[in-house]
């Protein structure tokens, strides 16, 4: 089943995916005490929200081989000694748009890449559990891009480099019935396919990174946790639209547009 | 005035406090409130965390006595990277605890955390691209933090500070926001189980809190709510289960959290 959570006449629902309409529920989706309303609206009519309003959006750093090789390039040592690492990072709820929204490149980024990822959506409280508890704690999946300020930003701290206003798009909806270790992750600029990945190459898959986050940090309903680029990567160009597709969930789609303000 | 968040009878608000009571708000208090007649002891509300901020921001190295004995520790290579506003993110959720709480050492770290006793900025207003000389309309107020950490990454084999720095309870935050203050001539005080053992002054901050404000909000807007905690003016020391670090800042209040280890599961 697919949830969305939209705005329509200025109000913010959850809604049940139904064809091409949403049908509004009544309730709290993540305590599961929820009921599917009538109120139904066509998709076109609504604008879309980031999938929750997360306290926690984690990212975990190093998890395809083929991104890491891709990135011994341009980072030698550096990347190699952390092969093989569980490495979470915390990306930040500030910067998390959603689909069709716009992401500007700051003016002073050397360049803005792109990394399409399968994004855990988590549905209950999880404090220390076990990996077999993992599934049990998570509602969902959807769609992110965790946007990357490289260049010279890589080496000025993590925070230009991963949580800029827009370098956080999810969406468009939790998928809530999908297997996450066999999905393809597809990414395209201005309609051509640039990377594909399969999450069955994930190193830490995602139960490991469930019960590995919540060994010291609790994660809540609504908590997001973006679980690594699959690939290769490029910079973005104002004016580009990015897509980037898991077959089984959806499409998230993003304009890049230039800073308005020097 | 002194605004605190806090829990009585199973119901959570604001409150002014005065003295040794605590007025209830009505309203939000990052827009249009009123101080109702509705008072409550402090004795008998729990204080909890004065916001539930989208971003706690955490500023390192920001006074100069700090950097130097880093330098004499770590080599001159960080004098370099501390020439560049370097922000990191503390963490929402479980990680803030009010005055009072536990902070608790999970299983999986050594039995010991550092403490940064430090004057925390709290946003009033969205701000975004801000000027430093704009900063002080977008500050609601400040209160004060406690940056555990569970010692250096690399002690741990780790390349981020996921749970040295994010862990559950390490980010006491307290007891309430001041709002009229001059940020930059206040005392910070560190006692452990009642003695003193830091007093810095916040007139020796490297970045001072409106070039923080401004210099985050060029990249990342801050949100009515978002917390800054600005550095701690010395070096710390391993504090071990049993022991109560205190954090006082005399305009403000004190923060007092007592130090446990985690059952194991």
């Amino acid at each position: 089943m697919k949830f969305a959570r939209f705005r329509v006449d200025g109000h913010d629902y959850y809604g049940q995916l139904d064809g091409d309409r949403l049908r509004a529920i009544q309730g709290d989706l993540f305590s599961g005490d929820f009921r599917v309303t009538r109120a139904s609206y066509p998709l076109s009519r609504v604008k879309l929200l980031p999938p929750s309003r997360p306290f926690n959006y984690w990212g975990i750093g190093e998890n395809y081989k083929v991104h890491v090789d891709f990135r011994k390039i341009e980072l030698g040592e550096a990347i190699t000694r952390r092969e093989g690492r569980f490495s979470p990072w915390y990306k930040s709820a500030g910067c998390i748009i959603a689909t069709d929204e716009p992401i500007t490149v700051p003016v002073d980024c050397p360049v803005l890449e792109y990394e399409g990822e399968l994004c855990i959506v988590i549905g209950k409280r999880a404090s220390r559990i076990s990996e077999a508890d993992a599934p049990g704690c998570i509602i969902g999946y959807t769609v992110s891009n965790d946007l990357d300020g490289g260049g010279a930003w890589h080496l000025s701290g993590l925070w230009k480099q991963k949580m800029c206003d827009g370098f956080g798009p999810v969406g468009p909806w939790i998928e809530t019935e999908v297997d996450p270790h066999r999905l393809e992750i597809i990414t395209r600029v201005d309609g051509r396919e640039e990377d594909r990945g399969s999450t069955r190459d994930m190193v830490h898959n995602c139960y490991a990174i469930v019960s590995g986050i919540s060994q010291f940090c609790t994660l809540h309903p609504g908590d997001l946790i973006t679980t690594g680029a699959p690939g290769l990567t490029r910079g973005l160009n104002p004016g580009e639209v990015v897509e980037v597709e898991i077959p089984g969930i959806g499409t998230l789609r993003n304009p890049i547009v230039a800073d308005s303000e020097a | 005035m002194k605004i605190a968040r806090f829990i009585v009878d199973g119901f959570a608000c604001y409150g002014q406090v005065e003295e040794a009571e605590v007025r209830a708000i009505q309203g939000s208090i990052f827009g249009d409130y009123r101080v109702t007649g509705l008072t409550f002891p402090l004795s008998r509300v729990k204080l909890l965390p004065p916001t539930q901020p989208v971003n706690f921001w955490n500023i390192g190295l920001n006074y100069q006595h700090h950097l130097e004995s880093r330098v004499e520790e770590y080599g001159e290579g960080l004098r370099e990277r501390i020439k560049h506003l370097n922000p990191f993110l503390k963490g929402s959720g479980s990680s803030i605890v009010a005055t009072g709480e536990a902070i608790v050492i999970p299983p999986g770290l050594p039995d010991f955390i550092d403490y940064e006793g430090e004057l925390c900025i709290v946003i009033g207003r969205p701000a975004h691209r801000v000027s430093p000389e704009d900063a002080p309309d977008y500050i609601l107020g400040y209160t004060i933090a406690d940056d555990v950490g569970a010692g250096p990454v690399w002690f741990h084999g780790d390349f981020t500070n996921w749970r040295t720095k994010t862990s559950d309870s390490f980010a006491p935050v307290g007891p309430w926001i001041e709002t009229e203050m001059d940020p930059h001539n206040v005392d910070i005080i560190v006692r452990v189980n009642g003695h003193e053992e830091q007093r810095g002054t916040t007139r020796d901050m490297v970045r001072n809190c409106y070039e923080i404000v401004s210099g985050i909000s060029r990249y990342c807007t801050l949100h009515p709510g978002d917390i800054i905690s600005t550095g701690s003016p010395s070096p710390s020391r391993p504090l071990k289960p049993g022991e109560v670090v205190e954090v006082e800042i005399p305009e403000i209040g004190v923060l007092r959290n007592p130090i446990v280890s985690a059952p194991a599961s």
